[in-house]
C-alpha cells in the first residue's frame, strides 16, 4: 500500500475529492460559486477540468493557502505542506482587467446566459460547448455566468479560443470568447514513430497528439477526430482514446487515406492510433 | 495488442427501408385503434379486428424496427458484419407485405389472405434468423448484448410457432378452453421474450453511450436477462402442464413462479436503467432520451398489473386489455420511438455529411429535427396512453376513441419529424442565430 501524498496546486479537484469527499466543504466555504460542487452533476464536470490553483483563483485566495488548508485537513504537517508546494508557481487571485477590454469584445456577439443554470445547480458545460460548436469563425461568444469560469478558459484555449472577462456585479460576470487560431493538440509527446517502434512500444508514448473523446456524445468523437486529422501534419500520428471501438469512424478513415491500429486490451478504454497512410515512414 | 474485428455498418438503405415500413405499420395501427375502440371498450380482446390491429403494432411496427436496428447495431455493437445483405432485403420484402396480408386476413377473417401472410412472414423471419445468427456466430464480442439478441431470436421463432398453433386452432378448435392461455403465452413470448429482451440488450449498449454514463455498473443487465428468460420459459411450462392435464394446482404454481421471475427481470432492468441515468454526465435529456423514462414508467405500470391480470384471468377482460395497452403502446412503442429519435438522425447525418465532417462546419444532430415537436409528440403519446387506459377502465368508447385520435396525432407528429430528418433542411445554428439579435442589449 502506498503512503498518502500531499495535494498539489496542479492536481484536479476530481482527484482531490477522491481522497476525501469532505474536502469539498473546505473549498465551498471560500466561494458560494464553488458550493455548487456539492451538487453531484455539477461536480462530475467541474471537478474533472478544474485544478486546485484554478479553484483558489475562483475563491479569490492564494493557491498556496488553499493547498495548505486541504493538506492540513488530510493530516499533513504545515512544514510538509510547505515543502510540497515549493517550486510550484505562486498563483494569485485574478481579477479581470476591465480597463483594457480588447476591441473585438465590442463586436456583435452571440450571447449565452448560464446564470440560472448555475444558481439552480444545473451543469451548463454542455450548453456552452453546444454554443461554441455553433459559432462561426467570425462570431464572438458572450457568456454570462455567476463566477469567473477559469477552468473553461483552459478548455476553450485548447480549441483555439482567446477570452476576456469582466465582473459587472455580485454573481455577474461577462466573458467574451473568440477564435484566435487553430486548436492546440491536447498532448504532444514524442517524435513520429517508426514501424518498429509502433510494434513494440506503448501507444501513449508513441503518439504525437492525444485526443481523448471519452466524455463526448456521438457523433462528437467522430467530428473532433476528423477535425484533428485535417490539421495533423504528415509526419505525426493521432492517438484517439475512446470507450469503444469507433466502428463508424473506421471506414471514413480508410476513405480519407489514413492508416490505423486498434488496441482494445485495456478495460473500458480503446486506443486507436491514426496516421497518414501515404507517409513515407509508415506503411498502412 | 489485439486486432478487433472491423465490421462496416451497412449503408443507410437497408435499415432505412425497414424504418419506413415500420412507420407505415405504426400509422396503420394507430388508425386501427380508432376503429376498434368500441370492441376495446367492450373488452373483446379475442375479436379478429383487435387481433389484426395488434399485429400491426407487434409484427409490423416493433418487429420491423428491431430488424432494421439489428442491421445497424450488429456491426457497431458486436463487430459482426452482416453476412448476407441481400437476405436482409428479401426478408423485408417478405415480412412487410406478409404482415399487411396477415393483419388484413385476420381482421377480415379471410383464410386465404391470412395463410398467404403467414407464409410470407415465416420466410421473412427465417431469413432474418439465418442472417443474424450467422453474424452472431462470427461475432468477436460475446457479451450481454450478444446473449440478449441470440435468446431473443429463439423467442421470435417460438412466437411464430405459437402463432401458427393459434391459427390452426381457428380451423380445428383443438385447443378448446386452453386457447386463451396459449394466446397469453404467445403474447408474453413475443412482448417479453422477443421485444423486451431485445430492448434490454440494446439499452445495455446504447444508453450508457448516449447518456455518457460509462462509469455505471452494468451488472444488473445479466440478472434482468436471466430472470426474463427463465420467467417466459416457466410461464410457457405452466401452460404446457395445463395442456398435458397435470393437476391444476401444479400448473397454477408454475405460472405464478414464471410471472414472479418476469416481474423480477423487469425490476432489475428498471434498476439498471436508473443506475445509468444516475451516472450520466449530461443532466439535460434530449427528446429521444426523454422517451426512455416515460416509456419505462408505463412498462412498470404494466408490470404492476401483471399479478392482478393473472389472478383475474378472463373474468376481467378490460383489465387484460389495459395491461397490454400499457406494456405494448406505453412501454415498448414509446421506447422504440425514442430510439428512432437517436438512431435515424444519426444514420441520415452520417450518410449526408460523411465527406464534409472535419473539413467544414456541419449541422449538429439536433438541428435535423424540431426538439419542440418531439417534446409535444411525447406529451401527446403520454396523455393518449393514459387516456386509453382510463377509457378501458370505464369501458368508455368515447374516451377510447378520443385517446386513439390523440395517439394518431402523436404518430403523425413523429412521422413528420422523421420525414423532416430525411428530407428537410437543418435548422442551422438556430440557438446561436436567435441570440445574436440580443447582442446589442448585452452591450
Amino acid at each position: 500500500m502506498t503512503a498518502p501524498t500531499r495535494i498539489l496546486q496542479s492536481e484536479r479537484l476530481q482527484s482531490v475529492f477522491e481522497r476525501d469527499e469532505r474536502l469539498i466543504d473546505i473549498i465551498a466555504s471560500h466561494s458560494p460559486a464553488l458550493a455548487k460542487l456539492r451538487n453531484s452533476p455539477m461536480r462530475r464536470i467541474m471537478a474533472r477540468v478544474t485544478t486546485v490553483a484554478q479553484a483558489a483563483r475562483l475563491c479569490g485566495i492564494p493557491a498556496t493557502q488553499l493547498v495548505d488548508e486541504l493538506n492540513a485537513a488530510l493530516g499533513f504537517e504545515m512544514s510538509d505542506v510547505s515543502i510540497a508546494v515549493a517550486g510550484e508557481s505562486q498563483s494569485t487571485p485574478g481579477i479581470a482587467d476591465q480597463a483594457t477590454a480588447p476591441d473585438w469584445t465590442r463586436q456583435l456577439a452571440v450571447e449565452l446566459d448560464v446564470r440560472d443554470d448555475l444558481r439552480n445547480g444545473r451543469e451548463p458545460f454542455s450548453r456552452i460547448m453546444a454554443a461554441v460548436a455553433l459559432l462561426r469563425p467570425s462570431n464572438v461568444l458572450l457568456l454570462r455566468t455567476t463566477f469567473e469560469p477559469v477552468p473553461l478558459f483552459a478548455v476553450l484555449a485548447k480549441r483555439g479560443f482567446e477570452h476576456h472577462a469582466e465582473q459587472r456585479g455580485a454573481e455577474d460576470w461577462l466573458v467574451w470568447f473568440r477564435q484566435s487560431g487553430s486548436p492546440e493538440p491536447v498532448t504532444e509527446v514524442s517524435a513520429r514513430p517508426t514501424p518498429e517502434s509502433r510494434d513494440s512500444g506503448s501507444e501513449a508514448g508513441l503518439a504525437d497528439v492525444v485526443l481523448d473523446v471519452r466524455g463526448l456524445e456521438p457523433p462528437e468523437p467522430m467530428v473532433r477526430t476528423l477535425e484533428a486529422l485535417e490539421v495533423l501534419p504528415q509526419t505525426r500520428t493521432l492517438l484517439h482514446v475512446n470507450v469503444r471501438v469507433p466502428q463508424l469512424l473506421l471506414p471514413i478513415l480508410r476513405e480519407r487515406g489514413f492508416g490505423f491500429e486498434i488496441d482494445d486490451t485495456r478495460v473500458g478504454e480503446v486506443h486507436v492510433r491514426i496516421w497518414h497512410a501515404q507517409a513515407p515512414t509508415v506503411e498502412a | 495488442m489485439s486486432a478487433p474485428a472491423i465490421a462496416e455498418s451497412p449503408a443507410l438503405r437497408l435499415p432505412g427501408q425497414h424504418f419506413v415500413v415500420a412507420l407505415v405499420f405504426l400509422a396503420l395501427g394507430s388508425v386501427g385503434l380508432i376503429w376498434i375502440a368500441p370492441e376495446l371498450a367492450a373488452g373483446l380482446y379475442l375479436s379478429p379486428h383487435v387481433a389484426g390491429v395488434t399485429h400491426c403494432f407487434t409484427l409490423g411496427w416493433l418487429t420491423t424496427t428491431i430488424f432494421g436496428a439489428l442491421y445497424q447495431l450488429l456491426p457497431v455493437a458486436l463487430g459482426a458484419r452482416i453476412r448476407w445483405k441481400f437476405l436482409g432485403y428479401v426478408s423485408l420484402w417478405c415480412h412487410g407485405p406478409g404482415v399487411a396480408l396477415f393483419a388484413t386476413g385476420v381482421a377480415a377473417q379471410s383464410l386465404m389472405l391470412r395463410d398467404a401472410g403467414i407464409a410470407l412472414i415465416t420466410v421473412g423471419i427465417l431469413c432474418v434468423i439465418i442472417n443474424v445468427a450467422s453474424s452472431l456466430w462470427v461475432a468477436t464480442k460475446r457479451d450481454e448484448v450478444w446473449a440478449a439478441i441470440a435468446i431473443a431470436l429463439f423467442f421470435l421463432s417460438s412466437t411464430l410457432a405459437l402463432g401458427m398453433v393459434l391459427a390452426r386452432n381457428l380451423h380445428t378448435g383443438f385447443l378448446a378452453a386452453t386457447r386463451v392461455r396459449v394466446l397469453g403465452v404467445h403474447m408474453h413470448v413475443a412482448m417479453i421474450g422477443w421485444v423486451l429482451l431485445m430492448i434490454v440488450g440494446i439499452s445495455h449498449r446504447l444508453l450508457p453511450m448516449f447518456l455518457l454514463a460509462h462509469s455505471a455498473s452494468m451488472r444488473l443487465t445479466r440478472y434482468a436477462i436471466g430472470l426474463l428468460v427463465a420467467g417466459v420459459l416457466t410461464l410457457a411450462a405452466g401452460v404446457l402442464c395445463g395442456l398435458a392435464h397435470l393437476p391444476a394446482a401444479a400448473s397454477t404454481w408454475i405460472t405464478w413462479a414464471g410471472l414472479a421471475m418476469i416481474e423480477g427481470g423487469i425490476l432489475c432492468y428498471l434498476l439498471q436503467v436508473r443506475r445509468v441515468f444516475a451516472a450520466r454526465m449530461r443532466p439535460k435529456l434530449d427528446a429521444g432520451l426523454l422517451h426512455v423514462p416515460v416509456s419505462l414508467s408505463f412498462l412498470a405500470a404494466s408490470a404492476l398489473l401483471g399479478p392482478f391480470v393473472l389472478h383475474g384471468g378472463i373474468a376481467l377482460p378490460r383489465l387484460d386489455i389495459a395491461y397490454v395497452m400499457l406494456g405494448l403502446l406505453g412501454g415498448l412503442t414509446l421506447f422504440a420511438i425514442g430510439q428512432f429519435y437517436k438512431i435515424v438522425p444519426f444514420l441520415i447525418w452520417i450518410a449526408r455529411y460523411r465527406h464534409e465532417m472535419g473539413r467544414k462546419r456541419v449541422p449538429a444532430l439536433a438541428e435535423l429535427y424540431s426538439s419542440n415537436a418531439a417534446h409535444h409528440g411525447l406529451v401527446a403519446f403520454t396523455v393518449a396512453v393514459s387516456a386509453l387506459v382510463a377509457g378501458e377502465a370505464f369501458g368508455s368508447t368515447l374516451v377510447l376513441r378520443a385517446a386513439a385520435c390523440l395517439f394518431s396525432f402523436g404518430v403523425l407528429l413523429f412521422a413528420g419529424q422523421m420525414v423532416r430528418v430525411a428530407f428537410g433542411t437543418p435548422i442551422h445554428a438556430a440557438g446561436a442565430e436567435t441570440t445574436e439579435t440580443r447582442a446589442a442589449v448585452a452591450r
